[in-house]
């Protein structure tokens, strides 16, 4: 039997695919063994570490610096931190326990951390030029309370990475509480609101600081700096910044003058009010919108004849709350207004108020 | 005197080891359990005198855990439960179902102990 040319060039392919796709198939299979026997071998380690962590905190024995078998708990984690699977196995089991127990056992981890060496693998990752290695390392320290490298993280608040930035901005809150703050004094970029909430969380568990100054920030050039410590001077009630917010309300960017007549609303500032009406024409809807938000807590019976300019405001929030307003501190001007107008938005808000409200 | 049976239902294996080793130490006998479906398992064929359970664990949470102990099972096997911050809700729903006690993680084992001790009397 003869092939043609064609047939014997098909034949070829045909044959060398095939041997292709057998190898492949023996290679898939032996990736997937050693994946098996690598996972495998990552529980077996990961349990026996963890026997190791839990027998070296209940090895202690008092008068000991370090008892007997905790010494040699010791060595062998350190034969372990050679290689860099093992190495990452230790690390993922301290930070496990780490969250979960209190009191004298985070000691013990902490000190046990620093004891078998990993604490210099931490450092290392400082230096790394991989972004998500720096971030890991920030972590690890963070987390094992190391508060001596506090001069190489400084370096990193600035870091063009977000990730970066917000392990070292957590680094100095949970680590130095209000006094991690003046971290702020120096950062030139962005706090996402995701990094605020974050801080914010951590700032909500501190100790009141009265002697805390708050003042330096709000008159921060960075507006994210101003926003998130305007969060913290709601969260602690600090009231004696009254002057420096009244002075925000004329600051440039219109977040942060909202946001300063929502804290100024929180403590019922009077002094804000006059400042504002003053120069109401020249806000923008949002902040009139706040504004007459604070007007709902603050408004007396002198405040009717700006109330009664604003009734027929083409904003249906702000001619909302200025009905409103006007009926609970002016009920008799309220009930001279004209009841009936070709604006139907105002007949159904004065319907509501004088029918539905309240009922 | 018997060990007290005790079970543990903890997805967080190296607490869990931990706390084992506590109790044990204490002369109690630990059933250990890693999500909600195998504490049940363990709770309706061993009988517990005590349960310890997380609040949130996999497949089956400890919640259903407490549900199932008093609902189904009609059993008044003292609950103690462990939360996190911000489980606040989830505690007062565990005490709704028929939680006896609870502690908030970060844990001390110590006062585990004490506890533990105070609910087997």
């Amino acid at each position: 039997m003869q092939f043609t040319l064609f047939e014997a060039v098909i034949w070829s392919l045909v044959i060398v695919l095939a041997i292709i796709i057998v190898i492949l198939i023996f290679y898939l299979k032996i990736l997937r063994r050693n994946i098996r026997v690598k996972e495998k071998n990552n529980i077996k380690y990961r349990e026996k570490i963890e026997k190791l962590l839990i027998e070296y905190i209940y090895a202690e024995e008092e008068g000991e610096l370090l008892s007997k078998k905790q010494k040699a708990i010791i060595k062998q984690f350190k034969k372990g931190l050679v290689s860099k699977r093992k190495r990452i196995i230790i690390t993922e089991t301290f930070l496990q326990l780490d969250q979960q127990v209190a009191g004298h056992m985070i000691e013990q981890m902490n000190s046990l951390y620093k004891k078998i060496g990993l604490l210099n693998y931490a450092i290392k990752k400082l230096r790394s030029k991989q972004w998500h290695i720096v971030a890991i390392g920030i972590k690890d320290l963070r987390h094992f309370k190391v508060k001596r490298v506090r001069s190489s993280i400084s370096k990193l608040i600035n870091h063009h990475r977000e990730e970066v930035r917000r392990e070292a901005h957590l680094y100095f809150i949970e680590l130095f509480g209000f006094e991690g703050l003046n971290f702020l004094d120096n950062l030139k970029v962005p706090l996402s609101e995701w990094d605020q909430i974050l801080l914010l969380g951590e700032v909500e568990n501190f100790e009141y600081d009265e002697t805390l100054d708050l003042k330096k920030w709000l008159e921060s050039n960075n507006d994210y700096v101003v926003l998130f410590v305007l969060n913290i001077v709601k969260l602690f009630n600090r009231l004696e910044t009254k002057d420096t917010l009244i002075d925000l309300l004329q600051h440039k960017n219109a977040e942060i003058r909202i946001k300063t007549i929502d804290i100024i609303t929180h403590f019922e500032i009077l002094e804000a009010k006059e400042f504002i009406i003053q120069r109401f024409s020249e806000i923008s809807d949002k902040e009139k919108v706040a504004f007459f938000k604070y007007l709902e807590k603050v408004a007396e019976i002198e405040d009717a004849m700006f109330l009664i300019e604003h009734v027929n405001n083409n904003n249906f929030e702000i001619k909302h709350r200025a009905l409103k307003i006007l009926k609970r501190v002016d009920v008799n001007l309220y009930n001279k207004l004209e009841k009936n107008s070709e604006d139907a938005e105002y007949n159904r808000i004065i319907d509501y108020l004088d029918v539905s409200y309240g009922v | 005197m018997s060990k007290k049976k005790i079970v543990l239902a903890e997805d967080n294996s190296v607490l869990s080891l931990l706390l084992k080793f506590r109790l044990e130490k204490d002369g109690h006998h630990l059933l250990m359990a890693k999500n909600g479906k195998e504490a049940i398992e363990l709770i309706e064929n061993e009988n517990p005198d005590l349960i310890l359970t997380d609040i949130m664990m996999d497949y089956v949470s400890g919640l259903e855990v407490i549900s199932h102990v008093r609902n189904k099972l009609e059993s008044k096997t003292p609950i103690l439960v462990f939360s996190s911050s911000g489980q606040e809700e989830m505690v007062l729903k565990a005490f709704n179902l028929g939680a006896n006690d609870f502690m908030s993680k970060p844990l001390s084992p110590n006062e585990l102990s004490i506890r533990v001790k105070r609910m087997l009397l």
